[in-house]
């Protein structure tokens, strides 16, 4: 799936997001965002704990409903999508990588891989073989029969950074990738994730308070309260 | 003479006594086990089988909430739900056919020495009851992932971001 030429492949109008306790509203986590992402652009979401960009995160990765405004990912409404359907289209469109990585121990690095393939149907020797080439790529192949446990996080983060692009999706969503690692291993995941990103034209939204990696984005939007307040170009 | 008619005539002579016909005495020993033995060993297979649920329930529902996360994760990256209820399902297949493997094993080993001890037991093992006790096996993992599996509807994919 992919939009068309000149189109934004993350478009977000009007988004607002409530959290309710006991059927009261007791926090307004996203208010009024609009956003567009273009194909192949590298986003960072900057803020402080608690200014919503995590909540932002979730919502353009299909995992949580705004209460108002609509989402479009490569021309698609995700909004109007059943959950039955947003799964689908989660597993075919979207890359995610999360701050703790959450690799599953029980599964090897070669496993971890290869499981977002064997969820969409691929069969067993061509799942293993694309996600062998997928670690050869992150020249983590040599990791490839261990288990996360005996990983650094470094090389944990790469076997992510390997999950979340094996199944060519369209968009990576990045939460906090830096946040488990020393400022070297978080510099070298982020390098790579980009790196990763622009040879294969992949869009990359990036929730950070790490402001070492500002750079590497080619915009920065700054979040404050649940409003965007303020957007750079790099 | 036939029985019926020694009976009579042994029941005339010695009235203090009891006499049976060899078809008499085996429906009074069918009868005597029926009301007195079997409903001892039913209650006891009966509390194995609820016991046997609710090992295999805690088993499965302790494991969900322990790796609650992975679940998260696999609904986050697009596993669908029927495939995380087949993980659920697998893992309790597996628990009660290893329970009715071990089992099986158990009487094959232990049950000539029991004859031992007991010369007078009687027990059969048919092809019947032990397809019975697969089939309660199967029932006991079918019953004993319910909880397990509420468990993991209330697990959403936006916990990987916790």
């Amino acid at each position: 799936m992919s939009a068309g030429v000149g189109h934004p492949i993350i478009e977000a109008e009007n988004l607002t997001k409530v959290y309710f306790n006991n059927s009261h509203p007791s926090v307004q986590a996203v208010k009024d965002v609009y956003l567009k992402i273009e194909p192949g652009e590298i986003v960072l979401i900057s803020g402080p704990n608690g200014s919503g960009k995590t909540t932002l995160l979730s919502m353009l990765g299909c995992l949580l409903r705004p209460h108002t405004g609509t989402i479009r990912i490569c021309g698609q409404e995700v909004t109007a999508l059943s959950q039955k359907d947003l799964t689908e289209f989660r597993l075919k469109n979207i890359g995610f990588i999360f701050q703790n990585f959450r690799l599953l121990d029980s599964l090897t690095v070669l496993e971890n891989v290869e499981l977002p393939l064997g969820l969409a149907g691929l069969r067993r020797p061509f799942s293993r073989r694309r996600a062998a080439a997928a670690l050869e790529e992150l020249k983590m192949s040599h990791r490839a029969h261990f288990f996360p446990k005996a990983l650094s996080g470094g090389e944990k983060q790469r076997v992510a950074i390997a999950r979340a692009l094996v199944n060519d999706p369209v968009v990576i969503l990045a939460d906090e990738p830096t946040g488990s690692l020393d400022s070297t291993a978080g510099q070298a995941a982020v390098r790579l994730l980009r790196d990763a990103a622009r040879e294969r034209g992949k869009t990359v939204v990036i929730v950070s308070h790490d402001e070492r990696i500002r750079h590497f984005a080619d915009r920065v939007i700054s979040m404050e309260d649940g409003r965007m307040k303020k957007e750079e170009r790099s | 003479m036939p029985p019926e008619n020694l009976i009579r005539v042994l029941k005339k002579n010695h009235p203090t006594l009891s006499f049976f016909t060899k078809k008499e005495f085996i429906r009074n020993n069918l009868d005597e086990m029926e009301t007195g033995v079997l409903p001892i060993f039913w209650t006891i297979a009966l509390l194995g089988g609820i016991i046997g649920t609710a090992i295999i329930a805690l088993m499965l529902y302790g494991s969900v909430l322990e790796k609650r996360e992975d679940y998260a994760v696999l609904m986050a990256i697009g596993a669908k739900p029927k495939f995380l209820l087949l993980v659920i399902l697998k893992q309790s297949l597996i628990s009660s056919i290893s329970g009715f493997i071990i089992g099986l094993a158990l009487d094959a080993i232990l049950l000539p020495v029991l004859l031992k001890l007991v010369p007078g037991l009687s027990v059969v093992m048919t092809v019947h009851s032990v397809f019975i006790v697969f089939a309660a096996i199967l029932l006991i993992g079918g019953v004993g992932s319910w909880a397990p599996v509420r468990k993991l509807t209330g697990i959403y994919p936006m916990e990987v971001f916790r």
